[in-house]
């Protein structure tokens, strides 16, 4: 397994991307979309991401045989009074790739990475009661509260959102 | 204080003379001030753009955390505001409350993001509400938020969020208006001498009207 940094020219990934994309939908996360997100759609999202990448936008990407297995993103805040946080975003798993360890490696990149950057606080969402909540509970994040009802599944079922952040020391 | 540096009128209509002594009005007993009016604008709305410039500068000069730090440059509020502009349309509202009567006084602003994302289409974003620090107590962040609100539930937005500094007044605005403390993330952003303060993050569900 390889983990690399993506940038704005490793568009060559997006068809592997997708199958992970679409694997993440079908495990039941929405990543935004709902169940009958389409292959347009799905290349719209990805080019959208490359098209972001820089300083300020990363995107890493595990990968074995160029088979797509796990994927985040580290979005810096462009605030001036926001210099020093950044978001993680869309960590995904593919299913076949779960319980190794995948998932804590991409976030110790993205974690690194944001240190070098002098960022000092992460904030990220999460659906509430999911698997996640627990694996971040485990990589040291805090848990500040969840909002109802805030995006729906991608078989349409409204669920809560959590909140969590994590200072870097 | 930045009234001193421009006026901080404009026309709302081209009819209406500009007085160059309106902030002296602001002083004046409650009893005696123009009603509130809640205007919706559009991208073609340029002529407030200097009073939106004195409005935000006025407001994070005032310690307000509004993702700017203090001391904010003409130049800089005035890029904020041609950004703003330009993002205005079918998911980006932007409200000013001003006086309905004289030179019509730009009182407050707020805006109104719809999340694009298909799986939540019923949600919305308030951001950046701005009430003039002499204007306060008279009830425009109320008016503004209830005209945000009414536009939100009549377009299917039943969700609302926002991120405010903790403990601020403005919590307690919030909490008066119904909205729900979700909960706080320390040391989230740099207040307007650089001390870092604490976000509190609110939510409010609105009745179904779609």
């Amino acid at each position: 397994m390889e983990l690399s940094l993506l940038g704005p020219e490793d568009r060559d990934w997006i068809p592997a991307l997708g199958e992970l994309f679409f694997d993440t939908v079908d495990g039941g996360a929405s990543l935004g979309f709902l169940a009958d997100v389409d292959e347009p759609q799905m290349r719209e999202y990805w080019e959208a991401v490359f098209d972001q990448l820089g300083p300020r936008h990363r995107l890493w990407l595990a990968h074995r045989d160029g088979q797509a297995l796990g994927t985040v993103q580290l979005s810096l805040c462009g605030k001036p009074n926001g210099r020093h946080r950044a978001e993680v975003q869309k960590l995904m798993v593919h299913r076949d790739a779960r319980r190794s360890g995948l998932a804590a490696r991409l976030m110790e990149a993205a974690e690194a990475q944001a240190r070098a950057a002098g960022i000092r606080l992460l904030v990220l969402d999460t659906e509430a009661q999911s698997p996640a909540e627990a694996f971040y509970q485990s990589q040291g994040w805090q848990r500040t509260g969840e909002i109802p009802g805030f995006a729906a599944n991608p078989d349409g079922t409204l669920r809560a959102t959590a909140l969590y952040w994590k200072q870097l020391g | 204080m930045y009234v001193a540096l421009s006026p901080v009128t404009v026309p709302v209509r081209a009819t209406r003379a500009i007085s160059p002594l309106a902030s002296d009005a602001a002083a004046a007993p409650a009893a005696q001030r123009a009603p509130i009016e809640i205007v919706k604008l559009s991208s073609r709305d340029l002529q407030w753009l200097p009073a939106l410039t004195n409005l935000l500068i006025d407001n994070v000069h005032q310690g307000a955390t509004l993702g700017f730090l203090a001391p904010l440059s003409r130049y800089a509020a005035l890029d904020y505001w041609h950004g703003v502009f330009a993002r205005l349309g079918q998911h980006h509202s932007l409200w000013i409350a001003c006086e309905s009567e004289g030179p019509g006084r730009l009182l407050g602003a707020v805006q109104l993001s719809l999340c694009p994302l298909a799986n939540a289409h019923h949600r919305g974003e308030v951001q950046r509400l701005m009430v003039h620090a002499q204007e306060r107590g008279r009830g425009v962040a109320s008016q503004l938020m209830n005209r945000v609100e009414c536009t939100a539930a009549t377009q299917g937005r039943y969700l609302l969020q926002l991120e405010t500094c903790a403990d601020s007044q403005a919590e307690a605005v919030f909490a008066h208006l119904g909205w729900q403390r979700a909960g706080q993330i320390p040391d989230h952003c740099h207040g307007a001498e650089g001390q870092l303060q604490n976000v509190a993050i609110y939510y409010k569900r609105l009745p179904h009207l779609v």
